[in-house]
């Protein structure tokens, strides 16, 4: 291993060229950018990752299961700015659920003051909605026209898991409320 | 390692860790959170929404994750979630409370406060000072350029949404415009020009 640095090393002080051009570490720039540089992280520091992080990211593994059709966020009403009230609207869509001309879609009201998730799903079936957070599962029914409530407000990491009569599981993307 | 082998490397890493093998899970995080967490900080997140936006992108990767074909994707990848979920969460906290985001807001000294002057050292206010007197665009690119360890200029072109070619020459711009604000703070005072 040291071999190997070393030889890197040499390879980068005496070969200072393009060549590197897409190793951001070795690039062709000059001492005095650099030390400015080393000077900026120094007056502008980046804090320091909280421990709880490394942990937190290990877990997630356990998560990795899928055994339904992801649907994946198309728009939010956070991105696009289309807003009336507090409310967030998120749309997911699974384009493979019914064929890609037919996609299965999400429409989700994620509202403050009421603290209700309101949703709708087209072409409408009824089924059951399970909302997944880092604190549990919630679960709900959805009705013939597609529609369902859960009384819950969401702050942080969500996602749906929805099963409606005659298709496959649809699961939404991991979503940040 | 040659850029070879590291990719094949992280290939495998990515395969095993998508095939839910603990060890290498935990090869990619530690390699990438450090990372991730430069850019969510780019973006001056709180620590609270900057651990669940890196989160989130760690979710998405085990989501998607099968269908990268390049395992030196994976940081640009990874790092652009963070960024666009940094942006929509950036964007409703402005609109629940406009004024409480602002960088300048967040940045800890006044620039007149001789005591930051005192604990800080003349030189570090100053570079800080010349750095909060930037355009945005810049400020965004050398506080990713001084994450460590360092991010590719793949990863910083995906948070920057530039060509990887252009992020060497803004580099330079960007540096001359730091050290031209930090030499004219010498002879001029630094409070936007109150005397």
């Amino acid at each position: 291993m040291n071999d190997s640095n070393m030889n890197d090393s040499n390879m980068n002080d005496s070969n200072m060229n393009a060549s590197n051009m897409n190793d951001s570490n070795e690039p062709n720039h000059s001492p005095a950018d650099n030390l400015l540089l080393a000077e900026l992280a120094d007056a502008v520091p980046t804090p320091p990752m909280p421990a709880t992080l490394r942990a937190a990211c290990l877990d997630l593994l356990t998560w990795r299961t899928i055994d339904a059709e992801l649907a994946e966020l198309l728009e939010s009403s956070m991105l696009t700015g289309v807003r009336s009230d507090d409310t967030d609207h998120l749309t997911f869509e699974a384009k493979s659920a019914r064929g890609e001309d037919d996609p299965t879609r999400i429409e989700l009201s994620l509202g403050d003051r009421h603290g209700m998730v309101v949703g709708q799903i087209t072409p409408p079936a009824a089924g059951d909605v399970t909302l997944q957070t880092g604190s549990g599962l919630t679960a709900a029914s959805v009705d013939e026209a597609g529609r369902f409530t859960i009384p819950t407000s969401l702050r942080g990491m969500f996602r749906l898991r929805i099963e409606l009569i005659g298709r496959r599981p649809l699961i939404t993307s991991w979503t940040l409320a | 390692m040659t850029a070879v082998e590291a990719r094949n490397e992280q290939g495998e890493t990515i395969a095993a860790a998508l095939g839910g093998c603990q060890a290498a899970w935990a090869v990619l995080v530690d390699r990438f959170n450090p990372k991730l967490w430069g850019v969510a900080w780019s973006h001056r997140l709180d620590e609270a929404t900057a651990n669940d936006v890196i989160q989130i992108a760690w979710m998405r990767f085990l989501e998607r994750g099968h269908t990268l074909r390049d395992p030196d994707a994976l940081g640009p990848w990874l790092a652009t979630i963070v960024r666009n979920e940094a942006r929509r969460l950036l964007e409703r906290q402005r609109r629940n409370s406009p004024s409480d985001y602002e960088w300048d807001n967040l940045a800890d000294d006044d620039p007149d406060d001789p005591f930051a002057v005192l604990i800080d050292g003349e030189r570090r206010v100053a570079v800080r000072n010349a750095f909060k007197r930037l355009g945005e665009p810049c400020r965004e690119l050398l506080q990713l350029l001084t994450v460590d360890p360092a991010l590719s200029y793949a990863e910083v072109a995906a948070v920057l949404d530039k060509p990887i070619g252009s992020i060497g020459a803004t580099r330079q711009r960007c540096i001359a415009r730091l050290r031209q604000l930090l030499d004219h703070s010498v002879y001029q005072d630094d409070g936007d020009g109150l005397l």
